[in-house]
């Protein structure tokens, strides 16, 4: 065949009533056996060519011109039921989190079965069932005759993506969109999963157009590079070329941004303990589907310090007890044995009511900056509600929250705006203003900047590395990407099934890892330079 | 799921008791005489007294409530004041009409309001979704004795095409049978399909936004798949649970609208016995009806496990 799968040429997408442009006059093409990466932040418009592309624009959005072909076939003047029609049978797409992403009611089984028997209407049911189980066992998936019948909410995290790429590949499409696939998943589960997409593209020859924000995926995975800024591409080209000699200022800020494997050395913190936990455990009961109950032990005899000044990472991908550590600590949860003494005193097993006066010590900042701020309180309440409420008087609260802003280098002017009008970045940024505002010795960050863009990522780590140096702050730094513990944490401490299985200063796991484990753990961070780990 | 099932059949226990020492408190309380209302007009005090006397009614409310309690184990509802028939079987004599049209609402309604919902939050702010619930909204505030008057009105006397009032058993022939029924159901099933095609909508709407809609749209499947098989299972649990709830509003209902189209049922007993302060009779209905919304939202919450294998108990 000749002439790219995909060839995507002056697509301009806008907003349908203030006409306000979102994706402006895109080039970009993909080949048979090709991987082709759109790298951008967030608002770049990479994520909305591919839904155009898809014929799956939201109705806030309309194309205002240019042309996609697939196999030379113009999506966007075919009819609703050609690009139906297309859709999981030529093209394909899979997207960042498959838990939503996958329907929670429907077995498995159910929902890669649908795409065969509407788009092949003439097979069987025996037939169907086959290919089903043939498509699961492609990918690598655990006893596919068990997971068949499973729900999404049975399964990892991992298997989920895989279910979704046999679901996408069911029916030997052309072309694969993978929009961030791995974005919400653990750094061997990403490994594992862009190392399936790559097998694929050599096995079966398809074209892969793969969305990311993050550089280091992109060394790993691509042939050729987009780079997408304000909806236009500023960039683009082989991959050896764009990483090696990036033309564009806002290109070599990204991969700039992209935390790199060797660690900083760092003097040791000798300063006084401020937080001591010794044997801690911590046991719940769930249930699975391979197994009817069972307690699982999230924490098992779990003993660190933290001394004053210091910034101490705690990796392990998830299911490893990191959070309930974090959470255990904080006491938003009462582990079941062991002791954490704060300043000396132990509060692992006090009541609400003993507790209050030692909770201003430990603040936690979440994961989610969308959803850890409430959307419909101003930024200035919510900054000083914490404070007041360890008995601050209001007037010292809100002199308190222009210094607040000043010291996680946001604005004044943002007291009296409301949590939507900020960024991913600026509402982390917020939210650590909040943790600051009762002035804690301790500061969890629990995967704080896991859902932010690489960029981003980079400014907010360097924030708490400057809140450590300036302010004394002791840091429980808490990520599955080891790669950015790299630049600010003094030591590391690893953890796996609810043990901390090795300890010690960042330079010297980073340099000689003693468990196998935590040498998985660094192999399998997409970093520059290591693409023959994968080809 | 097992010992879900028996907690909660315990649970109605409580429920049950509360419910009926509720109503036989309050039936005391409102005034009225039975005793007064059996002798007549021509009745002399002493006469009355020895009604009262006959009937236990001279006795402390707390004796009779206690009395009524121990009847009520053995399975006995007592015996009309009036006719001194047993209430049991004077409810079991007037059941089906009311079985008949509670059922034919539920059904009629959830035919409407499931489709109707469903079609208004796909097509969202189109003429569709605006008629939709400006009309729910008019459903709800339509009074069920205003709009019977009004069918009967239409139908019956305009058109002439269906039966003013009565009941007609279905052994007497399908066609009459659901020629009476067919009014009745309209009445009661207006409120419901509002109600329903409200939630419906509101819930669909959230799910329409959800990840695996569009997952499924990049399947290549057909809106009406994505609509009824993806969404709506997801959204169904809240459907399901107003449909429960609304079993309430169906046995408000067919109190008023079996006394506008006369049908032979137990809302018309309701009403009847009322007027004669009955008390056993209405006891032995307000048990009957409390236990049916008890058991129907015990069904409710046992769907739930059929709509999301995620819910176990």
């Amino acid at each position: 065949m000749t002439g790219p799968l995909l060839e995507i040429t002056g697509l301009s997408v806008r907003l349908r009533e203030t006409r306000k442009p979102v994706v402006k006059c895109v080039d970009l093409s993909v080949g048979r056996g090709e991987i082709v990466c759109v790298v951008g932040e967030s608002g770049s418009g990479k994520s909305v060519t591919a839904f155009t592309t898809m014929g799956l624009l939201p109705d806030a959005l309309e194309v205002a011109g240019g042309s996609v072909l697939l196999n030379g076939e113009d999506l966007l003047s075919s009819s609703a039921a050609r690009i139906r029609a297309l859709r999981g049978r030529r093209m394909a797409m899979i997207f960042q989190e498959p838990m939503t992403a996958l329907n929670p009611v429907l077995t498995v089984g159910r929902q890669i079965g649908e795409v065969l028997e509407w788009h092949e209407p003439q097979l069987t049911k025996q037939q169907v069932a086959g290919r089903v189980l043939e498509s699961l066992r492609e990918m690598n998936l655990p006893s596919p005759a068990l997971l068949v019948d499973a729900y999404p909410h049975q399964m990892s995290g991992g298997q989920r993506q895989r279910v979704m790429i046999a679901m996408a590949l069911v029916l030997q499409p052309d072309l694969l969109i993978a929009d961030e696939p791995t974005t919400a998943l653990d750094v061997t589960t990403q490994k594992q999963i862009l190392v399936l997409i790559k097998s694929l593209v050599k096995v079966r020859n398809i074209g892969v157009l793969l969305i990311t924000h993050d550089f280091g995926v992109v060394s790993e995975m691509a042939d050729r590079v987009v780079v997408m800024q304000s909806g236009a591409v500023v960039e683009s080209g082989p991959v050896a070329e764009v990483l090696s000699a990036p033309r564009h200022a806002y290109t070599r800020k990204l991969i700039d941004s992209v935390p790199r494997g060797g660690a900083v050395i760092r003097a040791p913190v000798e300063s006084e303990i401020v937080l001591e936990v010794i044997g801690l455990g911590m046991t719940y009961a769930e249930s699975g589907i391979f197994s009817k109950r069972r307690s699982t032990n999230a924490l098992v005899d779990v003993s660190m310090e933290l001394r004053r000044g210091e910034i101490l990472g705690v990796v392990g991908e998830s299911g490893s007890g990191k959070s309930t550590l974090a959470r255990s600590i904080a006491r938003l949860l009462k582990p079941t044995a062991g002791s954490i003494n704060l300043h000396g005193v132990n509060i692992a097993q006090m009541g609400a009511g003993a507790l209050r006066p030692h909770r201003r010590h430990v603040q936690v900042v979440f994961q989610d900056p969308f959803r850890s701020l409430n959307p419909r309180m101003k930024v200035g309440r919510a900054l000083i509600e914490g404070a007041v409420n360890f008995g601050v008087s209001p007037d010292d609260a809100a002199k308190r929250v222009a210094e607040l802003l000043a010291v996680v280098g946001m604005d004044e002017s943002a007291i009296d705006r409301y949590p939507h009008e900020f960024s991913g970045g600026q509402r982390q940024r917020l939210c650590i203003a909040r943790a600051l505002a009762s002035r804690p010795d301790i500061l969890v960050a629990d995967e704080a900047v896991s859902a932010l863009d690489v960029s981003v990522q980079s400014q907010v780590v360097t924030l708490l590395g400057r809140l450590r140096d300036q302010l004394g702050l002791s840091i429980i730094f808490i990520t599955h990407d080891l790669r950015l513990t790299s630049q600010i944490c003094d030591r590391l401490l690893v953890m796996k099934s609810g043990e901390v299985i090795e300890q010690g200063p960042t330079a010297e796991i980073f340099g000689q890892p003693r468990q196998e484990y935590t040498k998985m753990l660094l192999a399998s961070s997409p970093q520059f330079l290591n693409r023959s780990a994968i080809s | 799921m097992l010992s879900f099932l028996w907690k909660r059949l315990l649970a109605t226990i409580p429920v049950l008791l509360v419910v009926t020492a509720v109503a036989f408190v309050l039936l005391r309380l409102s005034g009225g005489d039975p005793a007064a209302i059996l002798a007549g007009d021509s009745g002399t005090p002493e006469t009355i007294a020895a009604i009262r006397m006959r009937l236990g009614l001279d006795r402390p409310l707390i004796v009779q409530f206690v009395q009524w309690c121990w009847q009520l184990l053995h399975g006995d509802l007592g015996n009309s004041i009036l006719s001194n028939q047993l209430v049991t079987s004077m409810i079991a004599a007037r059941v089906e009409p009311t079985l008949v049209i509670s059922l034919s609402t539920i059904l009629l309604s959830m035919l409407i309001g499931v489709p109707l919902g469903v079609l208004a939050a796909w097509k969202r702010g189109s003429w569709i979704d605006r008629m939709t619930m400006s009309v729910s909204i008019v459903g709800f505030a339509l009074p069920g004795f205003a709009l019977g008057y009004l069918w009967i009105y239409v139908f019956s006397v305009k058109l002439g095409a269906l039966p003013v009032q009565g009941y007609v058993n279905l052994a007497d022939g399908l066609l009459p049978f659901l020629s009476h029924i067919v009014l009745p159901t309209l009445t009661l099933s207006v409120v419901q399909i509002a109600l329903i095609a409200r939630v419906t909508r509101t819930s669909l709407l959230e799910i329409l936004s959800d990840d695996f809609v569009r997952t499924a749209r990049a399947k290549g499947l057909p809106e009406r798949i994505v609509l009824f098989r993806h969404a709506l299972k997801n959204a169904a649990v809240p459907i399901a649970s107003v449909v429960g709830i609304g079993v309430a509003f169906l046995i408000g209902g067919v109190i008023v609208t079996e006394s506008v189209f006369n049908l032979p049922g137990l809302g018309r007993l309701t009403v009847e016995s009322v007027l004669a302060r009955d008390y056993p009779v209405i006891q032995g209905i307000i048990i009957v009806f409390s236990g049916v919304y008890v058991v129907i939202n015990l069904l409710v919450d046992l769907s739930y496990t059929v709509f999301d294998p995620r819910i176990r108990y």
